[in-house]
């Protein structure tokens, strides 16, 4: 993994952004004070960066919240026979 | 944040939600097994290496796909038929090619029969002669390399 976090970094860099801050920062729909407070943390986070990454490959394609649903209805169906 | 992060390595949307339920089912269990102190940093390597292991098992299979079209490229410029659908029927007319499936042994001919000719899954197969799918991979390879032996030797005839 490339840029992976440091024991400093990982103390310094905050909560990591939430579903909203992730699609909202992807889909440019938050405010330039959200916008920069995001950036801010994505300078320092490169877990939440793939995953703003992986994300931006996607806008506009398939709505991400309903990705998520299939993914928990995945996780359900194998959670199911245990 | 995971699914995010899959859809950067993997970028194919089924394949990273799979991952991503992969990833979050084990990762209680990993969690357990690990002196995580640093969640973060651990939880990015594990989804890398999740979806490298993706990655590496679909080029592999894209080599072995690769193999299986040689092989019917093969047999079609041996004549011995022009495409899928006819195959099996072909072969059931040709005395010699059906000699040398014939002569496989039996697990090879019928993972050999059901892969190529009746294009059926490795699920299929398994399900049909209560083989693993491990042992029919084998039985492909295997019985693939002796086919090809003997319909090399036919050529050389001709």
């Amino acid at each position: 993994m490339t840029n992976q976090l440091s024991e400093h970094d990982e103390e310094a860099e905050g909560t990591c952004l939430s579903l909203e801050q992730l699609t909202g920062y992807v889909e440019r729909r938050l405010s330039a004070e959200e916008m920069a407070t995001i950036e801010s943390h994505l300078q320092r986070c490169p877990l939440c960066r793939d995953a703003v990454e992986g994300l931006s490959g996607y806008k506009g394609k398939q709505d991400f919240r309903d990705m998520l649903k299939e993914v928990r209805e995945r996780i359900q169906a194998q959670e199911a026979p245990r | 944040m995971i699914l995010g992060a899959c859809l950067k390595y993997l970028k194919d949307p089924e394949a990273s939600k799979d991952a991503a339920a992969d990833i979050y089912l084990r990762l209680l269990d990993q969690l357990l097994e690990h002196d995580v102190r640093y969640f973060r940093s651990w939880l990015q390597r594990v989804i890398e290496r999740h979806c490298l292991t993706i990655l590496q098992k679909k080029k592999r299979q894209a080599t072995i796909h690769l193999d299986d079209q040689e092989l019917e490229l093969k047999l079609w410029k041996l004549g011995l038929f022009s495409h899928l659908s006819e195959e099996y029927d072909r072969i059931e007319t040709d005395h010699q090619i059906q000699f040398a499936v014939q002569e496989l042994r039996e697990e090879q001919r019928n993972c050999i029969i059901g892969k190529y000719f009746e294009g059926k899954t490795y699920k299929e197969i398994a399900a049909e002669f209560g083989y693993e799918e491990r042992s029919i991979k084998s039985y492909i390879e295997n019985g693939r390399r002796n086919l090809r032996m003997k319909l090399s030797h036919l050529k050389n005839e001709e």
